[in-house]
């Protein structure tokens, strides 16, 4: 079948399938618009901003955990009860501009030795200070987004939103790896 | 009063006024607003014709705008509008496809069978007609990431570059999967 002929049967199934919407529609999509609209740009571009600094594996990795809670906290999520997680992180910040290398901050050691951290049910996944250190291919650090895929930040600190099929591949890849040597 | 939406003023909409976007990245909720009045009906269309059926593709519509409020510091002022608000439904389709599966929906040959058609007997009905059912079959059948493709592209009517900005591809891969489906429907329709 020639392309035009295709197109113009598309162009009428368009048509056929156009269908009346309720406007009601509208209106309760409206109702639902937030009074303060979130325009705050979350942990990508702070990210961006970290990697630019060209700080310790360490210290970026807090910082980017960091960003994700704050961004959290940003976007209306509650902490978790009792737990206070934004006043801590705000004094992480503090800490983390003041990190002294010769003195490591046992808060942001406890970070990193965890691994994992929780902020609202976002599981934020560390795979170590040592993680992508001799393989820019290798994982740093991996956090769940909304949309069902994950945000990856690899050792040369790229970073991407991947599947998870995806992420499950650059684990066995970096497995191999570590089994070879 | 209703209107029958129109997903061919799409293209257009690509056009929207920068204003609107930086509107938006100020938090203004009129501007909000506008967004939901230009796009509702797009988006509704786009999730029916995807495949869910109208109730869901209200709930999804719904979803993907709130999902738009609570991600609007991620727009861009580069980015058009149209392209950020599909990337969007497609995620919400494609996550509720994850949640709902071997369940639901109608078929979209179910979609809003032409009454003229339907209530005419069956001697009557042309090749074309023909055609078109087949082609809405073999649409329902194809594989989601390249039913996306052409329906974005072909029945929602985004540019090449649009549709490969609101899937999060290069415009190659785009092209290659367009092809791809297009192959497929064709046997179909041979």
């Amino acid at each position: 079948m020639p392309d035009e002929n295709f197109e113009k049967l598309m162009n009428e199934l368009a048509d056929r399938t156009a269908e009346v919407v309720r406007p009601e529609l509208a209106e309760k999509i409206k109702g639902q618009i937030p009074a303060g609209l979130d325009v705050h740009r979350h942990s990508l571009d702070t990210i961006r901003i970290i990697i630019d600094l060209r700080v310790g594996r360490l210290v970026a990795a807090a910082a980017i955990i960091i960003a994700i809670i704050l961004s959290a906290g940003f976007s209306g999520a509650n902490n978790r009860p009792g737990g206070s997680i934004y006043q801590d992180s705000m004094l992480l910040v503090k800490y983390l501009f003041g990190f002294d290398k010769s003195q490591p901050n046992k808060m942001l050691q406890d970070i990193s030795d965890a691994g994992i951290f929780f902020s609202d049910g976002r599981e934020v996944v560390y795979y170590g200070e040592r993680a992508g250190q001799d393989n820019n291919q290798a994982l740093i650090m991996h956090w769940k987004l909304d949309d069902g895929k994950y945000r990856v930040i690899y050792g040369d600190w790229r970073t991407e939103a991947v599947t998870a099929e995806q992420i499950i591949k650059l684990q066995a890849g970096m497995l191999q790896t570590k089994g070879k040597r | 009063m209703s209107k029958k939406a129109d997903t061919r003023k799409d293209g257009s909409l690509e056009n929207i006024k920068d204003s609107l976007v930086s509107r938006l990245l100020d938090g203004d909720k009129k501007a909000a607003q506008e967004l939901v009045d230009q796009f509702y009906q797009s988006i509704y269309l786009y999730m029916r014709r995807l495949g869910h059926n109208r109730q869901t593709s209200e709930d999804l519509t719904q979803e993907s705008f709130l999902r738009a409020w609570k991600h609007i510091g991620q727009l861009r002022n580069t980015q058009a509008l149209s392209s950020w608000l599909y990337h969007i439904a497609g995620n919400v389709s494609n996550q509720y496809w994850r949640q709902h599966r071997g369940k639901d929906d109608v078929s979209i040959d179910e979609i809003a069978p032409p009454d003229d058609v339907t209530s005419r007997e069956s001697s009557r009905i042309t090749e074309n007609e023909e055609q078109i059912y087949r082609l809405k079959s073999a649409i329902e059948k194809l594989p989601v990431k390249l039913k996306q493709a052409v329906v974005l592209h072909y029945m929602q009517h985004l540019t090449i570059a649009q549709t490969a900005e609101a899937m999060g591809l290069r415009e190659g891969t785009l092209k290659s999967r367009i092809n791809r489906a297009l192959k497929i429907l064709k046997n179909k329709l041979d």
